[in-house]
C-alpha cells in the first residue's frame, strides 16, 4: 500500500470513530441522566419507555445495569470519548504509537464481549429492550470491526497478524452486515410475539 | 509485472492499465462474493425466524391450562377454574366479582398482593367474592415463567395454587428474573407442590404462551397497566388491604 493510500485510509477510520463515538456518547449520556430521573422519581416517564417490552426502566434498574457495582453507561461515557477523541486525533494526520494501537484494540475488544454479555443479559434474563442500549450496541460494532481491522492490519500485535487485519480490512462491510443480521435474529427470535402484538395486533 | 529488455513509454503504460484492470477485476470479484455471502446469512437468518414462528405457533392452541374443581380458600371449600385468561376463584353466586390484571413481574402487583391477600382470602371463604386472576407479562421475563408455573399448578395441582401464588409475588426479585423451569419446578417442589405433571409442567415452560394470550387480551381489555382492578366490571383505582375490603363490601351489597 502506498502512503497515501493509508492516510486515506486512516482518514476514513477517523470520520467514523468520531461519528460512531459521538452517538454512542449522547446515547450513554441519556442513560446517565435517564438513570438519575428515575432514581429522584420512580414514576417519571421516560422517553424510551415505548412498550412493555421496549422499555429501559427494568433494564437499568436490573442488576446486570451495574455490572461493576455503578451503571454500566458511565463506562461508556468515557469509553466514547477516549474513542472518539482518538478518531479525531486520526483526522488531523496524527500518527499513533503501536502501544496506542494496541491498547485500542484491547479496549475495543473489551468492549465487545461486554456488549455481546450486555445483549444476551437484555434479551434472555431481563427480557426488555432498552432503545438508548441497542444505539450503543449499533455503533459499538463498528467501531470495534473498523478498529480491529486496521490496527491489526497497521501491525500493531505484530507482522503474524498483519495478514489476519488485511483479511478483516477487506471483509469489513460484511462482518458488519453478518454481526448485525445475527442480533436482529436473536432479537426477532425472543420477541417476534410482542412484534407481532404491538405492530400488527396479531397474537402468535 | 515481468522485466522487459528495453520497455517503451508506450508498453509500460499498458502494462499499468493492465494491472489496474486486473485489480479492479478482483476488487469487483470480492465485492460480489461479499453481497453473495450476506445475502445467504440472510436468508438463512429469515427462515431460521420463519421456522421458530411456525414450531411456535404450531400446538399452542393446546397449550392452555385448563381447571374445574374445588380447593379450600379462608378455611371454606370453594370453585376454582380457569376460565379464558383468568384464574378464578370463589363461589359462582358472589355478589362482588373483582377481576386482578396482574403481573408476578410488578413491583406494584408484588405490594397489592401482599397488603390484599387476607382480605381476598376472607372475602372468598365467606363466599362474598369471586376473584378472576388475569396473569400477563408487562415487565420482565419473570411474568410469563411464573405466569406459567402458577397455570401448571392450577392445572395438576390446583390445591397449591393460592399459596403458590403469594410466594411467586413474594419471591420476585432481581436474582430470580433470570430463572427458568428448573428453578421454578424447585421452588413449587419446596411450597409442597408433589405432582409430578404439575412439576414437568414447570420445567417445560408449557404455559408462557398463554401468559402471551393474556398480554393481548389485556390490550383488548383497556389494560395499559399493572395492577390494574375492575370490580363488578367496573375500573376502580388500585387500593390494596382494608380500603379494598370496604370496597368489595359495598360492591357486594348493592
Amino acid at each position: 500500500m502506498s502512503p497515501k493510500a493509508d492516510t486515506t485510509s486512516y482518514r476514513g477510520w477517523g470520520l467514523l470513530l468520531v461519528i460512531c463515538s459521538t452517538v454512542g456518547f449522547l446515547a450513554t449520556m441519556v442513560l446517565t441522566i435517564d438513570r438519575i430521573r428515575l432514581l429522584s422519581d420512580p414514576q417519571v416517564a421516560l422517553v424510551c419507555d415505548i412498550s412493555p417490552f421496549v422499555t429501559c426502566g427494568p433494564v437499568m434498574a436490573s442488576q446486570a445495569g451495574a455490572l461493576f457495582g455503578f451503571p454500566n453507561p458511565l463506562l461508556g461515557i468515557a469509553g466514547f470519548a477516549i474513542v472518539g477523541t482518538t478518531g479525531a486525533a486520526l483526522l488531523a494526520d496524527a500518527r499513533l504509537a503501536r502501544w496506542y494501537l494496541a491498547a485500542l484494540e484491547i479496549g475495543c475488544l473489551l468492549a465487545a464481549v461486554f456488549l455481546t454479555w450486555l445483549q444476551t443479559q437484555s434479551l434472555y434474563v431481563i427480557g426488555a429492550l432498552c432503545l438508548w442500549c441497542m444505539v450503543v450496541w449499533a455503533v459499538t460494532i463498528p467501531i470495534v470491526v473498523i478498529t480491529t481491522a486496521a490496527t491489526l492490519s497497521a501491525g500493531a500485535f505484530g507482522d503474524g497478524v498483519r495478514r489476519f487485519g488485511r483479511a478483516i480490512q477487506s471483509w469489513r462491510v460484511p462482518i458488519i452486515a453478518i454481526w448485525y443480521l445475527a442480533i436482529v435474529t436473536a432479537i426477532a427470535l425472543r420477541f417476534y410475539r410482542e412484534f407481532a402484538l404491538l405492530w400488527f395486533g396479531v397474537a402468535l | 509485472m515481468p522485466k522487459r529488455p528495453n520497455p517503451t513509454t508506450n508498453s509500460r503504460q499498458q502494462a499499468r492499465d493492465r494491472a489496474r484492470l486486473e485489480a479492479e477485476r478482483l476488487q469487483r470479484k470480492r465485492k460480489t462474493t461479499q453481497i453473495i455471502v450476506v445475502v445467504v446469512v440472510a436468508l438463512v437468518a429469515i427462515s431460521i425466524v420463519a421456522s421458530a414462528i411456525l414450531l411456535g405457533t404450531s400446538g399452542r392452541k393446546d397449550r392452555v391450562p385448563t381447571a374445574s374443581t374445588s380447593v379450600t380458600v379462608g378455611g371454606t371449600s370453594v370453585p376454582f377454574d380457569v376460565d379464558g385468561s383468568a384464574f378464578q376463584v370463589g363461589k359462582s353466586d358472589a355478589k362482588a366479582t373483582l377481576d386482578l390484571w396482574v403481573d408476578y413481574s410488578c413491583s406494584h402487583c408484588q405490594e397489592f398482593e401482599a397488603a390484599s391477600n387476607d382480605v381476598l382470602a376472607q372475602k372468598v371463604g365467606s363466599g362474598e367474592l369471586k376473584v378472576r386472576y388475569h396473569n400477563l407479562q408487562f415487565v420482565t421475563a419473570y411474568g410469563a415463567q411464573a405466569g406459567s408455573a402458577a397455570a401448571c399448578v392450577a392445572t395438576y395441582a390446583p390445591q397449591q395454587w393460592w399459596a403458590l401464588n403469594a410466594a411467586l409475588y413474594a419471591n420476585h426479585s432481581a436474582e430470580s428474573d433470570g430463572w427458568k423451569g428448573a428453578q421454578f419446578a424447585d421452588f413449587a417442589q419446596q411450597l409442597g407442590v408433589e405432582s409430578q405433571d404439575a412439576l414437568t409442567c414447570i420445567g417445560d415452560q408449557r404455559y408462557t404462551s398463554w401468559i402471551s394470550d393474556n398480554t393481548s387480551a389485556a390490550a383488548d381489555a383497556g389494560v395499559t397497566g399493572t395492577p390494574t382492578l375492575f370490580l363488578n366490571g367496573q375500573q376502580i383505582d388500585t387500593v390494596g388491604g382494608a380500603q379494598l375490603a370496604a370496597k368489595i363490601d359495598e360492591a357486594a351489597s348493592q
